[in-house]
């Protein structure tokens, strides 16, 4: 059997998390009490940050997994590997964290197979074990585990929404866009931006923002007005460092990327 | 001999007994101004245009001494032809307002220079607005700029560029100035607001009675209400321009050149006296401010340097306006049989209160329908039903955020706001319902609707709790 090093996965320095409400409170709770967590919200809205910050507050390690529709049971357990004329078990990123009190957070769950919720229902209830059917092994996890799912309400669809059985099992937490100041603050202290920059940044994500009637899917994260920071900062000028990251990454619409660098050139 | 001739071609067009002595007089005289090949086509145009519309007739010769500085008289029949196109579409006051500018409404078309049409900047400018605004405001074409503050009335075509990019900027300044105006409450909408604004020299002040007229009570203490409303509304203008420097530099400062081009397009101030002068002196000073040349100054006036003062620091509030708009009034229009109402600044637009409060009516209605149904589909099943019960034999409070039978609407955090400028504060959002001490916390959208239900009203009428059961 082979098995990553789970020292690559503690993060080392405090990353910068600025909260929101009493989100850090209500995760801490859950996790000593056991209890997976469930994040929702937009994207770039700090999901994957509060994680890593989480993790870093309980200096336990964070396996993150990124799931696609592709992501099967065999991805988040393991699998048998020939090498050399050789077989043998490496664990997957769900079996290293059980085994090792991990986090093991699953970005976009509603994004895997269906299969997964195999093994996500055991260990997300009382019972906190994962089965391991390929080597007829069952390990129940450590009180330093803990699952934390995210997904984001805005893209759900009817073939890609969360089971009332596997939601029902969460304490849910929604991480939704920060108020202007505190997203302002982050947008400063990400990108190296001064205040009067960073606040037009925040005006116009809240005008984007507002435009889902208008046929826009989803506004500006915080995560696109940092890199609209940090272009800026870099010396591109800020209508087109803005157009860049935020216009197009939002929309192909002609009319819309129009109507939103008209928002742009209003505000700066 | 010439002036013979030239009342027998106008008899055969309009028969005397169809004016007035006095009007035959004048139209007889500005015709044997006119050399004979110009006469025969102004004629040719009155024949076209008397039979549609005698007030136009009358208009159109108004506006011909104009017209022809830079209108050559084989080019008038065309113009007739647009006024006509523009009457027929929009009436009387769109067709002035066409014969005023030869120059961007006819000219420049005829030149090529097509400029830009509503439905050519539509599909970008909603959006655009939506965003500026967080509502759904609605973008329709129309004469003249305006706001009922649900809608933003735009022209049906820009033309004062060659390129439909600056057309564009064009569209795009007259439905942000729109916008500001609704943003600053221009006609007072906000009860939340406007509900501890002093209107000097009115006798109702506090009363219960015309809650919702603040702008009419106001208006009403004035002996000449026209007056009143064009002096309140540049002031308003003046406010609002402050405000978009604020929120949007970059609009502002890509439209100076616009800003110069409209000053340059302003009536000879020399030729006006009285109020006149006054309010168009500080038309174009805000052109000056706005364009960043600066050339018109205010005067010697310390008085008008005040008030003007006043509306522009960035600080003022509608009572403020309320109380320059009187001083302005009570200063400089005594004797105000001299003023001549000139057109308001391009992206002024028109002043429209009883279109506004139409508008909020309807407004009104529409958020009450909304808030019950929104509401009735998360009170919980139990809570509904006995309310429902009770609300049967109960009579129907106007206004209060407490409901009869325990239940009440907390608007969270009120208790915060600084009572002593209320006119500079935004309403914050109730977040929850108490029903009987238990917390029902409220979606975004019914927190955003009972916000804007407050504004409107003052307070949450508990009726509208009650009928949510």
């Amino acid at each position: 059997m082979q098995s990553q090093k789970i020292e690559e996965h503690f993060i080392a320095e405090k990353p910068f998390y600025l909260p929101q409400k009493n989100e850090l409170a209500v995760a801490l709770a859950a996790y000593g009490n056991g209890l997976p967590l469930l994040l929702k919200g937009p994207t770039g809205s700090g999901k994957t940050r509060f994680m890593q910050f989480l993790a870093w507050t309980i200096k336990r390690p964070l396996i993150t997994v990124s799931c696609h529709d592709d992501l099967s049971t065999s991805d988040l357990v393991g699998r048998y590997l020939i090498r050399g004329g050789e077989t043998f078990w490496l664990d997957g990123p769900m079996t290293l964290a059980v085994r090792h009190g991990a986090i093991c957070y699953l970005d976009e769950v509603v994004e895997a197979r269906k299969d997964t919720t195999v093994v996500i229902h055991p260990l997300a209830d009382d019972r906190r074990q994962l089965a391991i059917e390929k080597r007829g092994e069952l390990l129940t996890a450590p009180k330093e585990f803990m699952l934390a799912v995210s997904y984001n309400p805005g893209y759900q669809s009817v073939l890609k929404d969360m089971k009332q059985s596997t939601r029902q099992r969460f304490v849910a937490l929604e991480l939704n866009y920060p108020p202007p100041e505190l997203e302002s603050e982050i947008i400063r202290h990400e990108a190296g931006v001064k205040e009067p920059l960073a606040h037009s940044l925040v005006r116009i994500a809240a005008m984007t923002r507002g435009l889902k009637d208008s046929g826009l899917q989803e506004g500006a994260s915080t995560r696109l007005l940092v890199h609209a920071g940090l272009l800026i900062r870099e010396g591109i000028a800020p209508r087109e460092a803005c157009h860049g990251t935020i216009t197009e990454a939002l929309t192909d619409d002609r009319e819309l990327v129009g109507a939103i660098d008209e928002m742009i050139s209003s505000v700066i | 001999m010439a002036r013979v001739t030239t009342a027998l071609s106008l008899q055969q067009i309009i028969p005397d007994n169809q004016l007035n002595e006095w009007e035959h007089e004048e139209l007889i005289e500005q015709l044997a101004a006119y050399d004979a090949q110009l006469e025969r086509a102004v004629l040719e145009q009155i024949a076209v245009i008397w039979p549609v519309s005698h007030a136009l007739c009358f208009a159109f010769l108004g506006q011909l001494h104009n017209g022809l500085h830079c209108l050559e008289p084989k080019e008038l029949a065309a113009w007739v032809k647009g006024i006509l196109h523009v009457y027929e579409a929009d009436g009387l006051r769109a067709a002035r307002l066409y014969m005023s500018d030869v120059e961007n409404n006819f000219l420049c078309r005829l030149r090529g220079e097509s400029g830009l049409a509503f439905a050519g900047a539509q599909g970008r400018l909603v959006p655009y607005i939506r965003g500026l605004s967080g509502r759904s405001l609605q973008l329709e074409p129309s004469a003249s700029v305006a706001t009922d503050t649900s809608t933003i009335f735009l022209p049906r075509d820009v033309s004062f560029y060659r390129d439909h990019t600056g057309n564009f900027q064009v569209y795009k300044l007259l439905a942000t100035y729109q916008w500001g105006f609704i943003s600053q409450d221009l006609y007072c909408q906000n009860q939340l607001r406007s509900a501890s604004i002093h209107i000097p020299g009115d006798g109702q002040q506090g009363t219960e009675g015309d809650r919702d007229d603040i702008l009419a009570r106001f208006f009403n203490t004035f002996a000449n209400q026209q007056l009143a409303q064009d002096i309140y509304h540049l002031l308003q203008t003046l406010r609002v321009s402050v405000f978009l420097q604020q929120e949007y530099p970059g609009l502002m400062r890509d439209l100076k050149p616009f800003f110069a081009l409209l000053l340059k397009k302003r009536p000879d101030i020399h030729q006006l006296i009285g109020v006149s002068y006054l309010l168009e002196k500080i038309r174009q000073w805000l052109l000056g401010q706005l364009s960043g040349d600066k050339v018109s100054e205010l005067g010697v006036h310390p008085h008008l340097r005040t008030i003007v003062d006043a509306a522009w620091s960035g600080q003022a509030g509608n009572g403020d306006i309320f109380m320059v708009t009187r001083s302005f009034y009570d200063a400089y229009c005594r004797d105000d049989t001299a003023y001549e109402q000139l057109p308001p600044l391009l992206f002024q637009g028109e002043f429209r209160p009883r279109e506004a409060h139409r508008a909020r009516l309807v407004r009104r209605e529409s958020n009450r329908q909304k808030f019950i149904e929104a509401l009735a589909a998360i009170l919980p099943p139990q809570a509904t039903a006995e309310k429902a019960a009770e609300s049967e034999n109960e009579p129907q409070p106007l206004a209060a955020n407490v409901v009869e039978n325990g239940a009440n609407i907390t608007p969270a955090g009120h208790d915060t706001m600084n009572k002593a400028e209320p006119d500079q504060q935004p309403a914050e959002e109730p977040r929850f319902i108490c029903l009987d001490d238990e917390h029902l916390v409220l979606p975004e959208e019914l927190r955003e609707l009972a916000r804007e239900i407050e504004e409107d009203l003052g307070s949450l009428p508990s009726f509208y709790i009650s009928s949510a059961s």
